[in-house]
């Protein structure tokens, strides 16, 4: 190092070499910060473009489409809350997504846990039965599903809903879960036990607080999937109080007839839940939880 | 504080044993370790005593009441794992505390002892610390302090050093001999490290295979292993052992290998007729250089030395056999040299061949 700074002609060389180092760095950075706008421009415009819609008047959306409204208008909103009473299929989305997120991470939690932790017979012909249910295409059980409600006399109520959701959502929460499940070591529960707590409490106290990235991964999955689903309410469900946010939506469209102001504004109003979902379960997804807690 | 006693305990898992009927007696306050290679059933054993195994037959008692059918936390034990396995999402008083908030004891007794814990371990300024921001030797720390401050009726340690380096181990070694002596809690204590349960242990229980090969006083197993496991297994260097064919009378009797190489067997016990086969067992501290061969002197050829500073040690090769030798001087030979070598007849071990046991 000293020689080179002795030596002029071998300074400035470092120099530029020293300079394309900088400007490599820099061209790194920006290439980075592009892809990164592009994405974010990918991911964001759909939903800029939603909101402004839901917010124009009629003659604005079918005129000319402009990146921001002339006129602003909360019409549509009146329209769809007001005439259509769109509140009562968000109220059903809620109840529905709720109690099958609840409902499955229960249930879930204690299959997986078993799975990881306990050794008894056919253990790994059930783990392959509930990943081979969740493979199953959803569009071949429509029929039997239907029958089975129908003779349940679960057809066209939300009761009926939750339990065909279950059914999808119970293989993949316990399949992910498992996983997490698998990342807590088993000292903990160990010495947790030994401290005082039995096996159940070892998994309520120890365990799922642990896996909270995952329960909330799953949460939001099965939340999501559910809020979204249309084709299996589509078949299930016929009347106008039993309706999701995505059937309500459906049965916005009148013949060839799209309604685009109202039903932008369904859109937006039926992505508010899920975003406040998402933010809440951001905090509880940050990993590492169990950082030191074994070895180091 | 109680005696801990285990009295025929066999475990397996389907149709594998791997604990092949345990019995051993703990006494009041005494100091255990379980000592044996990976895989040998020690921590299995020091399991089924936490209660996390099942006890396939036989019986666990700690103090007179037996535990088999005990869940863990009724039997009145604290245990340290090798991993620590500290709380993550609780902090270092939280952790300590735990098994007393679980107990249902008074907010203001958990603090007390928790403080007076964490005052025998110098734990007080890192009590609102995660363990994620603790040091190795300090998570091992709040481990222990977790066991002390429930005040259980036997400590279980699995390997607790096991993640530590070598200087923290030495030191952590002391700290954890000291803590016995000033409690006087019954411990057992697992480890596959012989130095380890040799400088800690009142009593010593070599493991093989989920057997018991040998158990009692660390100097009593070293002076007198009972079988060649124990003898091989317990010190470093290992005991250097060297079958061979005894030849000659009584007074001037020698152990002669397969490929003729011979080794002086001075005051041979009487009972061992010539052309017996014998496994020679000689500790590599006990055999000293000497400088002319001699009647009761054997020589060996160096192939190498190690000097750690305090001590050499000099790996010789006798015929096909190696001898390890420890010795304080500082030697000047090198490889390929003949060393002059010795070594007192009472610090002979003789086994048998075929069943591995001590001949006295």
């Amino acid at each position: 190092m000293e020689q080179v700074l002795r030596n002029p002609a071998r300074r400035s060389e470092a120099r530029k070499r020293m300079l394309t180092d900088r400007q490599r760095y820099w061209l790194g950075r920006g290439l980075t910060y592009l892809c990164l706008v592009a994405a974010v421009i990918v991911i964001v415009f759909p939903i800029y473009w939603m909101v402004i819609t839901s917010l124009k008047l009629p003659r604005e959306i079918y005129r000319m489409p402009s990146l921001w409204p002339r006129v602003f208008t909360l019409e549509n909103f009146r329209v769809l809350l007001l005439d259509k009473d769109f509140l009562r299929p968000i109220l059903n989305s809620l109840i529905v997504s709720t109690v099958v997120t609840v409902i499955s991470v229960l249930i879930s939690s204690c299959a997986a846990y078993s799975m990881v932790r306990f050794r008894y017979r056919f253990k790994g012909l059930i783990g392959r039965i509930i990943l081979f249910a969740y493979l199953t295409p959803t569009s071949l059980l429509f029929i039997p599903l239907s029958i089975l409600m129908a003779r349940m006399n679960l057809g066209n109520s939300l009761h009926g809903l939750i339990l065909v959701y279950l059914t999808f959502s119970l293989p993949l929460s316990t399949w992910l879960l498992q996983g997490y499940f698998r990342g807590v070591p088993r000292e903990l529960e160990e010495q947790g036990m030994i401290d005082g707590l039995s096996r159940f409490g070892a998994l309520l106290r120890i365990v799922l607080p642990l896996s909270a990235p995952g329960i909330a991964a799953v949460s939001i999955f099965t939340f999501t999937g559910a809020w979204n689903e249309l084709l299996l309410a589509l078949v299930l469900v016929t009347s106008e109080s039993q309706r999701t946010t995505p059937l309500a939506l459906n049965y916005l469209i009148t013949s060839d007839v799209l309604p685009w102001g109202p039903l932008m504004a369904g859109a937006v109003l039926s992505s508010v839940p899920l975003m406040i979902l998402y933010f809440i379960a951001q905090h509880f997804m940050v990993q590492g939880l169990t950082a030191g807690s074994v070895k180091g | 504080m109680a005696t801990l006693s285990l009295d025929a305990v066999r475990k397996s898992y389907g149709n594998v044993p791997v604990i092949h009927g345990v019995s051993i007696d703990i006494a009041d306050g005494e100091f255990v370790t379980l000592v044996g290679p990976s895989g040998c059933g020690k921590s299995t054993l020091l399991r089924m005593i936490a209660g996390l195994e099942t006890i396939s037959k036989g019986e666990i008692s700690i103090g007179d009441r037996v535990v088999n059918d005990l869940a863990p936390r009724d039997r009145d034990i604290a245990m340290v794992f090798q991993s620590y396995a500290l709380y993550p999402h609780k902090n270092v008083a939280e952790n300590m505390g735990y098994a007393l908030k679980l107990a249902g004891r008074p907010k203001a007794e958990i603090e007390r002892r928790v403080r007076e814990a964490a005052e025998i371990l110098d734990l007080v300024p890192l009590l609102q610390r995660k363990p994620a921001h603790l040091s190795g030797g300090q998570r091992q720390r709040v481990a222990m302090g977790r066991a002390i401050v429930r005040d259980p009726k036997v400590f279980l340690f699995d390997e607790p050093l096991s993640n530590l380096d070598a200087k923290l181990r030495v030191a952590m070694r002391g700290e954890i001999k000291e803590l016995h002596q000033r409690l006087k809690t019954t411990t057992v204590y697992v480890t596959h490290d012989q130095v380890e349960a040799m400088t800690m242990a009142d009593r010593i229980v070599v493991m093989n295979q989920g057997v018991v090969e040998q158990a009692g006083r660390p100097l009593e197993l070293y002076d007198r292993p009972r079988n060649l496991f124990v003898a091989g297994f317990l010190g470093s260097p290992a005991m250097n052992l060297v079958t061979g064919t005894v030849e000659g009378t009584a007074q001037s009797a020698s152990l002669v290998t397969a490929d003729g190489e011979k080794l002086p067997l001075p005051g041979l016990r009487p009972g061992i007729a010539a052309g017996r086969r014998l496994i020679l067992g000689i500790r590599p501290e006990h055999i000293t250089l000497v400088d002319a061969g001699g009647e009761s002197t054997f020589s060996a050829r160096v192939v190498i030395t190690e000097p750690t500073g305090a001590e050499t040690l000099i790996s010789t090769r006798l015929g096909a056999t190696e001898i390890v030798v420890v010795v304080r001087d500082r030697i000047e030979q090198g490889a390929g040299e003949r060393l002059h070598l010795a070594f007192p007849a009472n610090r002979v071990h003789l086994f048998d061949p075929e069943t591995g046991l001590r001949i006295e």
